[in-house]
């Protein structure tokens, strides 16, 4: 199998990224940062006297959801599914200082996050996708500063905000089963557990506003691979390290009502694996929401999600790839 | 039971008619809820005086405070004060006229001439009964069980007992009532019908508050009250062995839980007729006689629930009451090997329910009523029907009379 054309995709999509995030980091926005975080929670009168919630935190939330789903399915061809989605998120934002002293931190927090589809047959492991924890940590800084330790120190602007990614515990179990290598064989269903994994993040956007970053990120996986699930009679584990080698860009917009909301990234992620050889893994997803309704100040959300993945081959698989496209509702039960 | 009717109804109208005599309106009572005095007359009698009337139009009645034989009155209000010995005399001087009464009694109780205080409203949906009646039955039996076949036609000679305990506690504060029906049970004698309740729940309400709040975000937000004049219910453990019309079966519905609308309730929803729609679970032996063996012979089985139910109090003394069920249940087997089978299922009563006497404040009523149920078998889809009668006396301890409190205008939020 050949790297060449997924580095080159990758390699366009840092470069795309960088440009983005230089044209927004040199926006009037990113130079005035707000003074300070938006408030968790708005509200409006109605003309009866009523108070109701107009305005939402949509990384703190308990979800709960349903939709029907098109992915690959089984054979190859596109299958549709219902699936249950659910997951608690909490986001904390701490600011400090004031202008161009002003240092803020958002800690966005996820846990038990997938979704689920009911097993086909019985006995079945079901299609599901879900994570056990995950954290992201976004540092902006109002006069970001690289500093030299010169004599005296010298300080280099430093046009990014930091941060860090890491998620531990994520389990996919697809419905499609990659095609194996050996003729006549049938195809070889796989589960793939994503042991750890962090990042380092740069954010050239610096909007200073929760829910609104461009990260950049270079950091280490280790991935597991288990070959013939779920019928493990002598199921096969294939171990993937990416030694700070996972590259990813990650674009995150929502609205400061926080009605609406975007999220995409991509990773590309060259890595060593216990078959001996380097091979290439490729992760995408993207997912946008939309309140809709409110219920006693509960949104219900409109959600469409997005993934496509690419699996490299094994000794006994076939280069796989694979998506998943989700349309459903989901109710946010507010931690804030 | 022929010969016997006679002489009981001879025993209840003689009865009723000595109640009559002892609550003669002829001499005036006391009202319980205008202020009473207690006074000392001369010859050291305390007596309660409560006086109506302004000007030349003012009297004052003065009721014993003890009974002929000089016991104390019970069910009566704390007096106040001035037990001073001229106090009495001051109101004679004053040239009040003074007129012979009885003593007050509290809502839902009856004072008679003699004193004694006698509960004569009851709230029947508070209560611990028994009951027996006669209990005819027609049957056209739709089953041919593994048990034999069940003796076809009508049964005249057949009676039945019941027992249950009924509680419904009004919440002002919440503008709602709750209904509970604990260890319900009947059992017939002859053919050994049994059925059971072991808990029932039902929860009404008459909100004034909008339920929620809807907002939508399409455009500027709005946000829109929610009025949802819904309330629900659940039943835990319901037995129904041996009905005429399918003499093998078994039936035990292990939870039902549904969501009510009472499209008319009175003020106090003592009175309401509802509909309700829910689903039940449970296990049902097409022979009872395998449930010997352990409760894994059973079929399991799932399934819709409705029903369409009215309670009617006739009066405000709740000695009159009227009662009438439809209930349809479409249970579908899900296990075994009659799997995806459906039953339909109807049961339907009418009833009527009237105090006739009390015996130291516990009522005895008469109950009558018409029932009728139909079932089909699982296997062979044959329909089951049986038609009948419940005539009888229920026997009810520990109901209070019925409370009038009138609701707030709205409940607590």
């Amino acid at each position: 199998m050949s790297l060449r054309r997924p580095l080159r995709r990758a390699g366009a999509l840092l470069a795309a990224s960088l440009l983005a995030g230089s044209l927004l980091s040199a926006s009037p926005a990113a130079a005035e940062p707000p003074a300070a975080a938006p408030p968790d929670a708005t509200y409006e009168t109605s003309v009866a006297g009523h108070r109701f919630r107009t305005g939402f935190d949509p990384a703190s939330r308990i979800a709960l959801g349903i939709s029907g789903a098109v992915e690959r399915g089984r054979a190859g061809g596109a299958a549709a599914a219902p699936e249950l989605t659910a997951g608690l998120s909490y986001r904390t934002y701490r600011a400090s200082g004031a202008g161009r002293e002003r240092v803020s931190w958002q800690i966005d927090h996820r846990v038990a996050s997938g979704w689920v589809q009911p097993p086909a047959r019985a006995a079945a492991l079901p299609t599901f996708d879900a994570a056990l924890y995950g954290v992201d940590l976004l540092r902006h800084d109002a006069s970001p500063s690289l500093v030299l330790p010169a004599s005296p120190p010298v300080g280099i602007p430093f046009p990014f905000d930091v941060g860090l990614s890491t998620e531990v515990g994520r389990v996919t179990s697809p419905a499609f089963a990659p095609a194996a290598r050996a003729p006549g064989l049938p195809p070889v269903p796989a589960l793939h557990v994503g042991v750890a994994r962090g990042a380092l993040l740069l954010d050239p956007w610096r909007s200073g506003v929760p829910g609104r970053s461009l990260e950049i990120g270079l950091g280490a996986r280790y991935d597991l691979d288990v070959e013939g699930a779920p019928a493990p009679a002598s199921p096969r584990v294939i171990h993937r390290v990416a030694p700070m080698t996972a590259g990813s860009l990650r674009l995150r917009v929502q609205s400061l009502d926080g009605r609406s909301l975007l999220d995409a990234r991509g990773e590309v992620v060259p890595h060593w694996t216990s078959e001996g050889a380097w091979a290439l893994l490729v992760l995408s997803a993207v997912r946008l929401e939309r309140i809709l309704i409110a219920v006693n100040d509960q949104p219900i959300a409109a959600v469409l999600d997005g993934e496509y993945r690419r699996y490299p081959a094994t000794r006994s698989a076939e280069a796989s790839s694979d998506f998943h496209v989700s349309l459903g509702l989901s109710l946010h039960l507010g931690l804030r | 039971m022929r010969r016997a009717t006679p002489a009981i109804l001879t025993f209840v109208f003689a009865f009723a008619c000595t109640a009559r005599a002892a609550f003669a309106d002829d001499v005036p009572r006391l009202r319980w809820d205008q202020p009473i005095r207690c006074m000392r007359k001369p010859g050291g009698e305390v007596v309660r005086v409560q006086c109506e009337g302004e000007g030349a139009a003012r009297r004052c009645l003065i009721a014993p405070d003890r009974t002929p034989d000089g016991a104390e009155l019970h069910r009566t209000r704390t007096c106040d004060d001035a037990r001073g010995d001229d106090t009495y005399a001051a109101l004679v001087r004053s040239g009040t006229p003074l007129v012979p009464a009885v003593a007050e009694a509290p809502p839902g109780f009856a004072r008679s001439d003699r004193g004694r205080a006698y509960q004569v409203k009851f709230d029947l949906l508070d209560r611990v009964y028994l009951g027996a009646s006669w209990s005819p039955v027609f049957q056209r039996s739709g089953l041919v069980g593994p048990a034999g076949a069940a003796p076809a036609g009508l049964s005249l000679g057949r009676g039945r007992a019941e027992i249950g305990f009924e509680a419904s506690v009004l919440s002002p504060h919440g503008r709602s009532r709750h209904d509970f029906r604990v260890l319900e049970g009947s059992a017939s004698f002859g053919d050994l019908q049994l059925e059971g309740l072991v808990f029932g729940y039902d929860y009404q309400q008459i909100h004034r508050r909008p339920a929620g709040w809807l907002t939508t975000f399409f455009g500027p937000p709005r946000v829109y009250p929610l009025n949802l004049p819904l309330g629900f219910g659940f039943r835990i453990v319901e037995i129904a062995d041996r009905p005429p019309g399918s003499r093998a079966t078994l039936d035990i519905e292990l939870g039902e839980l549904h969501a009510s609308w009472n499209p008319w309730q009175s003020s106090d929803m003592y009175s309401h007729l509802r509909v309700e729609a829910g689903a039940d679970l449970g296990k049902y032996w097409r022979d009872r006689a395998a449930a010997a063996q352990g409760f894994g012979t059973g079929r399991w089985y799932v399934g819709f629930t409705s029903a369409v139910r009215a309670r009617l109090s006739l009066g405000d003394g709740g000695l009159h009451a009227l009662a009438a069920d439809l209930v349809y249940r479409r249970p579908t087997l899900v296990a075994g090997d009659l799997s995806g089978r459906s039953m339909n299922r109807i049961k339907g009563s009418f009833a009527y329910e009237g105090v006739l006497l009390a015996i130291n404040d516990q009522p005895i009523s008469v109950r009558v009523a018409a029932t009728g149920a139909s079932r089909d078998d699982p296997a062979t889809g044959v329909r089951s029907v049986e038609l009948g009668v419940n005539a009888g006396l229920r026997f009810s301890f520990w109901a209070p009379p019925r409370v009038f409190e009138p609701l707030p205008e709205l409940e607590d939020p």
